[in-house]
């Protein structure tokens, strides 16, 4: 059987609302209560198709391309050039002397 | 004389640049003259250089006037699609998130245009993020297909393939990820490839998905898109996912026989494509037999699976690469309290709806739980189907499918749909799962629309597909010097 | 009884040229913000490329600690929000990290290593009188994690454990370890098991970046959970930062509410082949290690003791070393290095590693001491001169004119100082010893040190009997 927790399979493919929150909130994603359900629809009606992959033989590894490379293709230790702080500074909203402001951040790292 | 010179092709144009009866300046003034006469009506420019285009064409012409060698379309200007970054230039990828920034540097495949001879016109419009197939999703409006302009031009490289089409841009490039060059080149009857994963460098595209984007080339004839890559193709410093394996020699592969090709018309493809498209692929079969190809038989089992797999995997790769746009170093911006309401308000206000929808389920396929079924099992069923292809390369040289189930539809008429819009990259997607090159020919028009075949083959033998799409091309009799 | 279960996550930045995936320069201390580009920076577009260097670097460590190098490099993303982490997500290694096991001897105790992966750094976030804003310059720099199993049972082990892999770091050549700059930074799990009460729970404590914060935080964290389980009590799994000025460990966070951090692959990079080849290069290239050089120099005849300073800061271990192959004798080039080394370089704004003096200059100063040609207090001066300016101690000696006098000057200037000391002359004769020291001062002095002490307390006791003041 198919289960998830917030995934609820018997018949359709549907996500609780707890879930939906949890998943907007990692995607730090602000949703109206009209996306919310559009999308959670729509979200439904996706994994629906996704579940089909159950089905799928699948072969044993998954291979993540592009082919390995060798340590020669690594990145040489040599300095390039700066960008500048000015270039950095010119594009950020909010600048606080010469860091980039962000508000007081309310969370714990 | 400028509207002569729009509509000749980028090849002829560099032809007669080289031969220095025509300067870099009058090609690239003649095409901007284009874009202000007739870019309104279709919008497949966010961005026009204008002067910058002409101080960069005069550059050009001193090099030549210098004897300086240049590349396979001097002479030639280009477009480039919003997601390619461009030093100085504003770069939005079709978003509200990036409305004002202006790139302090620049892709790699545009600095090797440029370096090249070729100066860039502008930026063209594309579906938010390059997510969707009809440029719809456009934050700023949508492009109008110049073949039917109540019609989308595809998407997401929906400008790049309308300004190509619409005399607008000689040569364009797009980018793709599912499909996003081939489709719209379909649409608006031009020509467009998907390179194979790794030819070309992704150093300064706007990442979408990861592992299957690649920047690929618009032409109205193969032999301008052959050249166009010659240009951009090629292993890069700046991008570790790019190939070592050599470039070929495009142009001299173009006019090579097909005969003894062996070419597969797989019925997992056609089975999905409505009538015009399926006659349309048949008549390019039996083109291809009639110069000597051969058709064989071939067997891709696991294809069943690839809308699924493509949907997982790339919105997986989209969630994590949007996450930079978070209103802190770039972007508008937005005012807030806290960091929290920072996060909410730049991305609940800069993104769009589909976007938001693709980040959702990209989320939710990585998380906590989920992972093993859902993002570890695509990318195994993923493998599965890029062995299918292996395999069946071992039959055929090439794949000939339709590129589109169908001819151009109305804008607005799936936008509401997004499984009907996801059904419009089914043919196409398959390659970007594989990483295998893909070129989208226009073979002719169904009811005044264009249609178009797809050519796959194996990684890095974009020059067989040129080859077989130089034949391909001369099916579409039609007269490519009216819009 | 209840034992404390302690465990060390520690981070140590690499000393490369740049960074872990960009070109931008990996300084400390720069002007903020001056060290960006597309890629650390997270621009639309950008990719990152790893540095070969630091891959170099981790590989030695590891190899240093014993650990099992992987056959692969790859990657994965760890995804969450912050403002220091540009990208949204911080490229680090989850799958595979870049290598397993290995051991680090503290005292008695083995310390087994659990792993140890690359990744790269966040960058800063500071506090400016009320507003915040971030720093990235240390965006990107290259960190090695080495993750201990809870091996460890008491906060002196624990900083133990912290110093030795200090010195390790320090001399696989990768980082001089400046804690101050925050090189080098742990977080510590400490848990107490064995009462029946106790529910095993961890605590995390985090970000520590002195010996002495961990010992303190460790020590605070130990009784406090030995409480919580003896009032009854249980300990959740919690995250804890350490106040350095109560010597408290504080609740953070929960881990009931942990992070997702939907680790993947990391699509940018494709594995890199970590062949036999490439890791035996590494292994044959790695320089003696602290183990090595405690038997070395216990073989010299060097105590435990000065062993253990020597093998503080590698430079000093590094000198010693080659001084004694450049055939200066053990014992006595330790005690230069231990004595009026590392007080002239602590006096100094210049590293022993880049000051001027070398094993070859330090074994020529002995020398000249030993015959006889320069006194003890002349060769101070010498030694503070050849580490300021790197010149030659015989050019030294000859310019400042600091040879140990003749016995005929000695003699002369002994007159002198008698003429000016009267008193303390007749004092000496009478028999108090103590005005010789007096006196052997004074004539030191004078003499700016040409006279050797022990000649010179000779001569003095010798000639004050004989000494009559000018009348």
């Amino acid at each position: 059987m198919f289960f998830f927790p917030g995934l609820h399979v018997r018949g359709r493919v549907r996500l609780d609302e707890a879930t939906l929150r949890r998943v907007a909130e990692l995607s730090r994603l602000l949703l109206s209560a009209d996306e919310e359900k559009g999308i959670g629809r729509d979200l439904a009606e996706i994994l629906e198709k996704v579940r089909q992959l159950r089905a799928a033989p699948s072969s044993h590894e998954a291979r993540f391309w592009p082919e390995t490379r060798a340590f020669q293709d690594l990145r040489e230790d040599a300095l390039r050039p700066s960008l500048g702080r000015e270039a950095l500074l010119a594009s950020a909203p909010r600048r606080v002397d010469d860091l980039v402001e962000v508000p007081f951040p309310g969370e714990a790292t | 004389m400028t509207t002569d010179l729009t509509r000749l092709t980028a090849s002829a144009l560099h032809d007669l640049f080289e031969r220095g009866e025509v300067s870099c300046r009058e090609i690239t003034s003649a095409h901007l003259e284009t874009i202000r006469a007739h870019d309104a009506r279709y919008g497949a420019y966010l961005h026009v250089l204008g002067e910058g285009a002409l101080q960069a064409a005069d550059e050009v012409d001193r090099r030549r006037l210098a004897g300086e060698e240049m590349g396979a379309l001097s002479g030639v200007p280009v477009a480039l699609k919003d997601v390619i970054v461009l030093e100085g230039v504003p770069a939005t990828a079709g978003s509200r998130i990036l409305e004002g920034w202006i790139a302090p540097y620049t892709a790699t495949a545009a600095l090797r245009l440029m370096g090249g001879g070729s100066p860039v016109l502008g930026k063209t419009n594309c579906d938010e993020f390059a997510m969707g197939s009809s440029t719809e999703t456009s934050a700023y409006f949508p492009t109008r297909n110049p073949r039917d302009p109540e019609r989308v031009p595809g998407g997401s490289s929906g400008g790049s393939a309308a300004a190509v089409a619409a005399f607008e841009a000689p040569v364009a490039l797009g980018s793709e990820t599912g499909g996003s060059v081939r489709q719209p080149a379909a649409f608006c009857g031009v020509v467009g490839l998907k390179p194979t994963y790794g030819r070309v460098s992704r150093y300064g595209l706007v990442a979408f998905s990861s592992s299957m984007d690649q920047i690929g080339p618009l032409g109205r004839t193969v032999e301008d898109t052959a050249r166009l890559l010659a240009v951009i193709a090629g292993r890069d410093a700046h991008d570790m996912t790019s190939s070592p394996a050599p470039v070929g020699d495009y142009l001299a592969e173009l006019d090579r026989s097909v005969a003894g090709v062996r070419f597969a018309l797989p019925d997992a493809f056609l089975d999905h494509a409505g009538p015009a498209l399926r006659e349309a692929t048949e008549n390019a079969a039996r083109a291809l037999e009639a110069a000597g190809a051969q058709r064989v038989e071939i067997d891709l089992p696991s294809l069943e699976f690839a809308l699924a797999v493509y949907h997982i995997v790339s919105r997986a790769e989209a969630s994590s690469n949007l996450a930079r746009f978070d209103g802190v170093r770039y972007g508008p911006g937005a005012p807030a309290d806290d960091l929290l309401d920072l996060y909410l308000e730049s991305r609940g206000r800069g993104f769009g709806r589909e976007v938001k929808r693709r980040i959702m389920l990209g989320t939710y396929v990585l998380s906590e739980g989920y992972y093993d079924a859902f993002y570890m099992k695509a990318q195994r069923v993923r493998s599965l189907i890029a062995e299918d292809f292996e395999r069946a390369f071992r039959t055929a040289d090439v794949i000939l499918t339709p590129t589109t189930p169908d001819t151009a539809f109305r804008l607005g008429e799936k936008i509401d749909d997004p499984m009907a819009m996801y059904a419009q990259d089914i043919m196409t997607l398959p390659a970007n799962l594989a990483g295998i090159p893909a070129l989208s020919v226009p073979v002719g028009t169904s009811r005044g629309l264009p249609v178009g075949v797809q050519v796959m083959g194996r990684p890095f033998e974009e020059g067989l597909l040129f080859r077989t799409g130089r034949l391909l091309e001369t099916l579409s009799g039609e007269d490519r010097a009216d819009a | 009884m209840p034992e404390a279960v302690i465990g060390l996550e520690i981070h140590v930045e690499l000393e490369t040229r740049t960074k872990m995936f960009c070109g931008c320069a990996n300084v400390f201390g720069a002007p903020p913000n001056t060290h960006v580009c597309p890629v650390c920076m997270a621009l639309p577009g950008a990719l990152p490329l790893p540095n070969a260097e630091a891959v170099r670097g981790a590989i030695s460590l590891a190899l240093a600690l014993g650990a099992e190098v992987a056959p692969e490099l790859t990657f994965d993303r760890k995804n969450y929000f912050y403002p220091d982490l540009p990208k949204g997500y911080q490229i680090s290694q989850s799958r595979q990290p870049l290598a397993l096991g290995g051991r680090v001897k503290v005292g008695e105790r083995e310390v087994r290593i659990h792993h140890l992966h690359l990744e790269e750094d966040a960058g800063k976030l500071l506090h400016l009188g009320g507003r915040a804003g971030v720093d990235f310059n240390r965006a990107g720099v290259p960190l090695v994690e080495i993750v201990s199993e809870p091996d460890l049972h008491s906060a002196e082990e624990a900083r133990a454990y912290m110093e030795e892999v200090r010195r390790i770091v320090q001399h696989v050549g990768i980082s001089e370890v400046r804690m101050e700059e925050g090189r080098m930074r742990a977080d510590v799990n400490v848990s107490v098991r064995g009462s029946e009460r106790s529910f095993g729970a961890r605590a995390e404590i985090k970000n520590m970046n002195s010996f002495r914060a961990v010992e303190r935080a460790v020590r605070y964290e130990i009784q406090r959970q030995m409480a919580e389980v003896a009032a009854g009590g249980g300990v959740r799994q919690e995250t804890r930062g350490f106040n350095d000025e109560t010597g408290e460990t504080y609740l953070q966070r929960l881990k009931e509410e942990a992070d997702d951090y939907r680790y993947f692959p990391e699509p940018d990079l494709p594995p890199v082949a970590l062949t036999d080849e490439v890791i035996g290069e590494i292994r044959a290239s790695l320089p003696p290690l602290p183990d090595e050089r405690r038997r070395a120099f216990a073989g010299m005849g060097i105590a435990c003791d000065d062993i253990a300073l020597l093998l503080d800061e590698r430079s000093r271990g590094d000198l010693l070393a080659a001084a004694v192959e450049a055939g200066g004798e053990a014992r006595a080039m330790a005690n230069w290095i231990l004595g009026d080394v590392i007080r002239i370089e602590r006096e100094s704004a210049t590293a022993l590693a880049s000051s001027g003096l070398t094993a070859g200059r330090l074994v020529a100063l002995q020398a000249l001491l030993e015959k006889g040609e320069i006194s003890g207090p002349a060769a101070k001066k010498v030694l503070e001169m050849v580490y300021r300016t790197g010149e030659e101690p015989q050019e030294i000696v000859r310019r400042e004119g600091l040879a140990t006098l003749a016995e005929d000057e000695l003699g002369q200037e002994i007159a002198a100082v008698f003429d000016a000391n009267p008193k303390a002359v007749a004092d000496l004769a009478g028999g108090n010893e103590k005005t010789l020291f007096f006196l052997v001062g004074q004539l030191v002095r004078r003499t700016g040190g040409r006279a050797d002490p022990k000649r010179a307390a000779a001569m003095i006791r010798e000639r004050a009997q004989a000494w009559k003041p000018p009348s």
